[in-house]
């Protein structure tokens, strides 16, 4: 029986019918008076200088209100990464010179979206060609041209993660591989594009609504480039179709619709296209993967080193991120004594790569999982046993890098090689990979340079009970208004409906540093718990006056009831006590205020979730054509707070990172994507979606609110490496590059005919 | 080898020119690091620094 009356049980979203009814608004809703309609004029060419702009004909069109370009901005360039600013390189509108086919060059506002685009048309743009390169192998030779001026081969940053004597190690190894891997990109397809509609006052304050992960990063973001204060920048999520790592950077249609709206003081509008979704927002990093591993011939992993290029396209965005956690992701889940890995991200003419659903882990664990397939295979060992021997442990410090607390990994393979025994013998040509992974539940190194607390939150209560949450978290599809109203409920003994959650906006919110790297329900819920005590301690100390018992005895509330614990009977109903409280506190509202920010937990994150994946597929050996059977995955993300959430992430991830496994990727020809559109960028559709268990894992973090920790993007990172194997097991051929076509494995297959195998 | 790693890694305009006045070319480093496993540009490079250091005391 659970002591908790709302963690834990299975709650519908508290935004569920909102959405399921069409009336949520989003911000490509969003209609004001007087609002004007952007579009932004974008290079055609993936390497150029801008020798000359002539913007009159567009000015002189009829329904055009203005026209910018790069000098109307202030010259600042843009970058999420604050505290480097060598790493702030990106030109929302490109002055001088453009670096992938896509790079914005002028922004028009009219009076309609069509006009707007047909004065685009009129904009005369000079451009003097460069060379380029697209290929991160190609870009770091001497002679390759350079994108970013003293930026030596092309290099835009390195990280190298070390420990243990690695060339020693691999001396005392029975056996060890070198593999290589190239992992493909990946596009977030949100369902809503990128938008913003921005509003500037003669105030001078500015108003933006826009469909973000992190609202308080756009309004410091908007601040820098647009020169403004802080605080006369008020930005809005409305609801929000999806990120996935997408919408936590400022996007080109934020910026435009600020600046044009700043010059006319009207509102503009400006929403993507699907083809300008595809070519000029940001992208799974493609990366080139060399691996050494070696182990004691009973399994026993002894040292590893890894090097990665990534494609890292024109800019840096979160790249830098991306870059250290694919070497640190590369290193889990598993105890590796000796490990180095050196990670190089390049600069590319090619649309920017940044953050995506996984953030690095994608890519690291289809890689990791492979070669430790590959490893097994060649000592005889089985998987799942090489995986127990080598598996972290609760307890376990990653040398110089990590404390892991919580950690279910053995928990999970258990439950695993369980579920494959109940599948039984498999018919031929069916296979069962598995994959194990770990995630982290919110990054600590303050790349930004917030002052701010990480997350906070703030609880009033009202006179009638009623219950407003304010937090600068951002609900983006993911459900954390959900989990938060529930934390908020469980710790102030209240029911979930009495809550009423407001969330990412600046204007009234406290700051979060928003919806990314799986950070919310641990970061922002432990903020909301400490927000919601403060209020229950407020309440509680008028409880304790009226109920007049020993002060030894302990009192709690619970479903709207204030009582003794020991005597559950004795007290008084959470609305009297509210009211009582709040007229002995001289007419105002109780306010409960909370923050967190981790401290003294390593380098990357505060807690990590650890999970396996086993996937079945059936292989066609004639046309190399497969299907995805069944799914089943074992998640430790702690406490669970809301069981349908979890079940809403599992199925969404399976769809995103079996499309990554399967058949997503953006092809380009000279820096220019070849599938921009729905028709011609392959998604699995619901009718290619495989059957999928949640395999039920217990477990505690003790830093997470309620014992909880993340469920999200880890759920993202081991499909691929999973799908990979499983097609090794079911037709003995293994495929290194993503995504695992059918026609690589038709290949594949006529290759090891040809080879007689 | 910590030095050379983070001097290597770091890649800043400071780090680049005391590194090429040492006589080494940064980017050749760089390439040679990434080119093959081992370390070698870093174990290069710390080579110079223990001298250095040497010289230092």
């Amino acid at each position: 029986m659970s002591d908790y009356s709302v963690i834990g049980k299975r709650v519908r979203r508290v935004d569920g019918t909102e959405k399921v009814t069409g009336n949520a608004e989003y911000t490509f809703d969003l209609v004001l008076p007087n609002m004007l309609y952007g579009k932004i004029l974008r290079s055609p060419h993936p390497h150029a200088k801008i020798i000359n702009i002539d913007t009159t004909p567009a000015e002189k069109m009829i329904g055009v209100k203005a026209v910018v370009t790069g000098k109307d901005t202030f010259g600042r360039k843009n970058g999420v990464w604050r505290r480097f600013s060598e790493l702030c390189d990106e030109e929302m509108i490109c002055r001088t010179k453009v670096r992938y086919v896509g790079d914005g060059v002028a922004a028009v506002a009219a009076i309609d979206e069509d006009t707007a685009e047909e004065a685009c048309q009129l904009i005369k743009v000079e451009y003097e060609e460069l060379p380029a390169t697209f290929d991160p192998l190609e870009a770091i030779k001497e002679d390759a041209p350079q994108i970013h001026e003293g930026v030596e081969l092309n290099i835009n940053v390195t990280r190298h993660i070390e420990w243990g004597d690695v060339d020693e190690a691999f001396k005392h190894c029975d056996h060890i591989r070198e593999d290589q891997f190239k992992t493909s990109s990946q596009h977030h397809v949100c369902m809503e594009t990128h938008n913003a509609v921005a509003s500037f006052d003669y105030n001078g304050k500015l108003t933006v609504w826009t469909s973000t992960q992190a609202s308080y990063y756009m309004q410091r973001l908007l601040a820098d480039m647009l020169d403004l204060r802080e605080s006369d920048i008020r930005v809005i999520k409305p609801h929000t179709g999806g990120g996935f790592g997408s919408k936590f950077e400022l996007d080109s249609a934020q910026f435009c619709a600020s600046l044009l709206s700043m010059k006319l003081c009207r509102p503009v509008k400006i929403v993507f296209t699907r083809a300008e979704e595809f070519t000029a927002t940001k992208r799974r990093t493609p990366m080139y993967y060399f691996v050494k591993l070696g182990a004691k011939k009973d399994g026993t992993f002894l040292a590893k080193e890894v090097r990665v290029l990534t494609e890292g396209g024109a800019y840096t965005g979160m790249g830098a991120t991306a870059l250290y956690l694919t070497g640190f992701f590369s290193s889990f889940p598993y105890k590796y004594p000796n490990y180095r890995y050196d990670g190089y991200r390049v600069y590319t003419n090619t649309a920017p790569t940044s953050a995506c659903r996984g953030f690095g882990a994608p890519q690291s664990t289809f890689v990791g999982e492979s070669q430790i397939d590959m490893l097994a295979d060649d000592l005889g060992i089985d998987p799942i046993e090489i995986r127990r021997k080598n598996g972290m442990t609760p307890d376990y410090e990653v040398p110089g890098q990590a404390h892991i607390l919580s950690c279910e990994l053995h928990q999970c393979l258990d439950k695993t090689e369980e579920q494959i025994k109940q599948r039984g013998k498999l018919p031929p040509n069916h296979g069962i990979g598995i994959a194990c992974y770990g995630f982290m539940s919110g990054g600590i190194f303050n790349w930004f340079d917030t002052p701010y607390a990480f997350s906070s939150a703030i609880v009033r209560i009202n006179i009638d009970g009623k219950v407003d949450l304010f937090t600068g978290a951002c609900e983006i599809g993911q459900g954390s208004d959900t989990t938060l109203s529930m934390i908020c409920a469980e710790e102030l003994g209240v029911r979930l409906e009495d809550i009423r959650i407001y969330s990412g906006d600046t204007g009234i919110c406290p700051p979060d540093l928003g919806a990314w790297g799986s950070r919310e329900t641990l970061m922002n819920g432990n903020a909301v718990r400490m927000a919601a005590a403060d209020a229950k301690r407020q309440l509680m100390a008028v409880a304790a006056g009226k109920l007049g018992a020993n002060i030894v005895y302990d009192l709690d509330m619970k479903d709207r009831w204030f009582h003794l614990v020991n005597r559950p009977e004795r007290g008084f109903s959470y609305y009297d006590i509210v009211k009582q409280a709040i007229r002995g506190n001289d007419g105002e509202a109780i306010i409960g205020r909370g923050h967190y920010t981790p401290h003294r937990k390593g380098m990357i994150s505060p807690a990590y979730s650890f999970g396996v994946q086993a996937v079945e597929v059936e292989v066609d050996p004639e046309t190399g054509r497969y299907k995805l059977l069944n799914v089943s995955t074992a998640h430790g993300s702690g406490k669970v707070i809301n069981p349908v959430g979890i079940e809403g992430q599992l199925e969404g991830a399976i769809m995103m990172a079996g499309g990554y496994g399967l058949c997503e990727d953006q092809p380009m020809d000279k820096g220019k994507i070849l599938n921009p559109s729905f028709d011609d960028y392959k998604l699995i559709r619901s009718l290619d979606m495989p059957e999928t268990k949640i395999l039920k894992i217990e477990s505690y973090e003790p830093e997470g609110p309620f014992g909880a920790k993340e469920a999200g993007e880890g759920l993202t990172n081991p499909t691929a490496g999973a799908i990979g194997n499983a097609i090794y097991k079911a037709v003995g051929v293994r495929i290194n590059d993503l995504p695992i076509t059918p026609e690589k494995v038709f290949r594949a297959l006529r290759e090891k005919e040809k080879q007689g195998k | 080898m910590d030095l050379a790693r983070h001097m290597i890694g770091r890649g800043d305009k400071v780090h680049r020119d005391w590194i090429n006045s040492k006589g080494f070319k940064f980017s050749e480093l760089l390439a040679l690091q990434f080119k093959s496993f081992g370390g070698e540009g870093y174990r290069a490079l710390a080579e110079v620094l223990e001298k250095e250091t040497k010289v230092e005391d």
